[in-house]
């Protein structure tokens, strides 16, 4: 059946509206990445070969494989996304119930949780330098009242990436709470009702007519999660800078330095394309984990 | 057909929007007959000098200068306007601090050869900067030296006087200087005789003023010479052993860099630091202080080691410049001139006492008092000392620095013991240098 005048009318709309977004992404996403993927079949290890174009096979896949450095950086990066995911579902979801109940100030305490996430990273690690400063920051300053030496958080080899993790999980919970809310309200009402004549405790009615509604949405939260928790970068420079030592170095600040202080951009692309395809492959995986919850 | 037109006006849109933006630029600078651009860290507009110098330059040569400002940090810079260089960019004129950049940024075929210019131009550079002039294997030279930056010893007048300790001179030792700031230490009351950069040269540098080489002569790492385990081991004993200066680990909970001690206030008192630390010892709006300052030679490192380091800042004009005259010009100038803005020590080969008074003079007077241009030529420049480069200059150098850096913040902060170290450092530089080569 042919169309009419009037959706192909909308459909030329369609492609002027996407056009814009078409272009910037071909120029700015596509080509980098496909780019990116040549180049890491050259051999653009040095200043010196800056414009080298040959074909070195999968040289740098190996050298990045056979690298110490990447698979420090590789499990802290995996350090990371998983406190950083655990905190952001735990404690989103959490909040998110607490907030939908009435109380006084309810619309100032969301404003309030709201604001970390409209805020600069960089921001935000300057202030938590300060807060956690293990000499001159007030959180350490409790621990002594009591005598205690507090951590040294962000310049402990042990504690800096997990600090790290918190902060820039505590900075992105306002999403969290805020599509848990959502969810949270559409729940009909009549549901809660049953279960209070029928004589349910809150713990039950989290776990049987709370999280059975939200599931979707916490799926759909955990994907989005996952992804951003490998985007680490600016909290990682902001808060650590990859320190001290090596030890909150995470592979996007690899990356970066690889790339761009070393400029060995064959080896830093490889290091991005192995990562690349780490992260599909968890995401199929967990895609498959979620089409198996769903049809139990 | 229609559906190609759309998709043609809108990327028209596009490109016409982009082409307004540049030209809205270009006709600002249209208003000028000569035109030189040049690139630095935002933070450059921001001082007096900068903006004096250019409108100085300006007035003298008829040359308007456009500056392009890089936002960010020093080592932000460096990234950014390498990746600028290497996407081929027109900017006339590129400064670079320290021979390590400069090095690389030579390496990368980013700058033109200045030999026939400069000598067309009636300059002998030879006999103008010695051995500061940078001279590549291939006989020519890509900038000119415009300051050089020499380490000496910044101390607290206030803290020797209250402990009764006399002020250091020179000719003096690491082992004079850690016997000093002993003698000041009172860790009761939170005074630290020493504060030294969890940093590089700090961390290794009385091997560097020994001049042991970075590389072996079949160029790999040379960082197991016993000097540089030794220097590192003295590093270590002398922050975590004798605490005479805050340790790495302290340093790194604090996020302190060299101008920790504007935190620290009263708390330190002798940095071993390059004359750029006038700049933040003078700067009393930015980092006010109750106490004066003076100026003592860098301790000797013993037989062998009686070496300053110094570093050197550069000026190079870039190969694709998009206005070659007056980029030469503008370069001519700048080494030529300015050190006298800024502050500084100009890299000429022998300083007159007419370019001392004024190299030292403002400094001097920027101190009210609290050193005088006498006090900054003997300690500074008529020290007796040789001098060595402060930087790892060589293959892979940017990378050298980083895993010595991270290796031995390690090890000072007890994550592993100097062999580990060294090992680490030698087999991850030596990885490095294959893969430069």
């Amino acid at each position: 059946m042919r169309k009419s005048g009037m959706m192909r009318q909308e459909a030329r709309m369609g492609y002027l509206f996407i056009t814009p977004f078409l272009v910037m992404f071909a120029v700015f996403k596509l080509y980098p990445m496909l780019y990116g993927f040549i180049v890491s079949f050259w051999d653009r290890n040095s200043e010196m070969k800056l414009h080298n174009t040959e074909f070195v096979g999968f040289e740098n896949y190996v050298d990045v494989i056979m690298n110490h450095s990447f698979w420090e950086a590789f499990g802290h990066s995996i350090v990371f996304s998983v406190i950083y995911i655990a905190f952001l579902m735990v404690f989103g979801f959490i909040i998110a119930i607490l907030l939908n109940r009435s109380f006084a100030g309810r619309t100032a305490v969301r404003t309030c949780f709201y604001i970390p996430y409209v805020t600069n990273m960089i921001a935000i690690g300057i202030v938590f330098k300060y807060l956690l400063n293990p000499t001159r920051g007030p959180i350490n300053a409790v621990f002594r009242l009591f005598d205690v030496t507090g951590p040294k958080w962000f310049s402990s080899p042990v504690l800096a990436l997990p600090t790290a993790a918190v902060v820039a999980a505590w900075a992105a919970l306002a999403f969290h709470i805020i599509t848990c809310l959502a969810a949270l309200q559409e729940i009909p009402q009549d549901v809660y009702e049953v279960a209070e004549i029928e004589g349910a405790t809150f713990m039950q009615k989290v776990r049987y007519i709370v999280f059975p509604y939200l599931t979707p949405t916490l799926f759909m939260l955990l994907t989005i999660t996952l992804i951003n928790s490998f985007r680490n970068y600016t909290a990682i420079v902001g808060l650590t800078g990859g320190g001290p030592g090596t030890s909150s170095k995470v592979v996007s600040l690899l990356i970066y330095d690889d790339a761009f202080n070393f400029m060995k951009f064959s080896i830093a692309s490889a290091e991005g394309v192995i990562f690349t395809v780490f992260i599909i492959i968890v995401n199929q995986l967990f895609t498959k984990a979620r089409s198996a919850w769903e049809k139990r | 057909m229609k559906r190609i037109l759309v998709l043609l006006l809108s990327l028209a849109v596009l490109i016409g929007s982009a082409a307004a933006m540049g030209e809205k630029e270009e006709a600002a600078s249209a208003q000028y007959s000569r035109v030189v651009t040049t690139t630095v860290t935002a933070t450059y507009l921001n001082e007096t000098w900068f903006n004096t110098m250019n409108a100085d330059f300006e007035a003298e040569t008829g040359i308007h200068v456009d500056v392009i400002p890089v936002p960010g940090d020093e080592d932000e810079y460096k990234a950014k306007i390498n990746i600028d260089l290497m996407a081929g960019s027109d900017v006339d004129v590129v400064e670079t601090l320290g021979p390590k950049d400069y090095s690389r940024q030579v390496s990368a075929g980013f700058f033109m050869p200045l030999n026939d210019a400069v000598e067309q131009a009636g300059i002998d550079p030879y006999e103008l900067y010695g051995a500061n002039l940078p001279v590549e294997d291939d006989g020519n030279y890509y900038a000119l030296p415009f300051k050089q930056e020499m380490y000496c010893v910044f101390y607290n007048k206030a803290l020797f006087d209250e402990a009764g300790v006399p002020y250091p001179e020179g000719p003096w030792t690491w082992e004079d200087y850690v016997e000093t700031a002993e003698k000041i230490t009172d860790r009761s009351k939170g005074i630290y005789g020493s504060f030294m950069n969890a940093d590089l040269p700090w961390m290794y540098m009385p091997a560097q003023q020994l001049a042991i080489p970075f590389y072996k002569e079949d160029g790999s790492c040379n960082f197991d010479a016993p000097e540089f385990r030794e220097a590192a081991e003295w590093f270590k004993e002398i922050s975590n052993g004798l605490c005479i200066q805050p340790s790495v680990g302290e340093l790194e909970a604090e996020g302190a860099n060299w101008n920790y001690y504007a935190l620290e206030g009263y708390r330190m008192a002798m940095f071993p630091q390059g004359n750029w630390f006038t700049r933040l010892l003078n700067s009393q709006e930015d980092y006010p202080k109750d106490w004066n300052y003076g100026v003592a030679p860098l301790p000797s490192a013993g037989e062998g080691g009686n070496n300053n380091l110094v570093s050197l800042g550069y000026v190079a004009i870039n190969k694709n410049a998009a206005h070659p005259e007056e980029a030469l010009e503008y370069a001519l100038w700048i080494a030529e001139n300015q050190w006298k803005y800024e502050g500084g020590i100009p890299a000429f080969a022998t300083m007159t006492e007419e370019q001392q008074q004024i190299a030292f003079g403002s400094i001097a007077e920027a101190s009210h008092g609290q050193v005088t241009v006498d006090d900054l030529y003997q300690n500074l420049v008529n020290t007796g000392l040789g001098s060595v480069s402060s930087d790892i200059v060589g293959t892979a150098a940017a990378e050298y620095y980083n895993i010595v850096k991270e290796e031995l913040s390690s090890y000072n902060m007890d994550l592993q013991d100097i062999n580990t170290a060294i090992s680490n450092i030698v087999s991850r530089v030596n990885e490095a240098i294959e893969s430069a080569e």
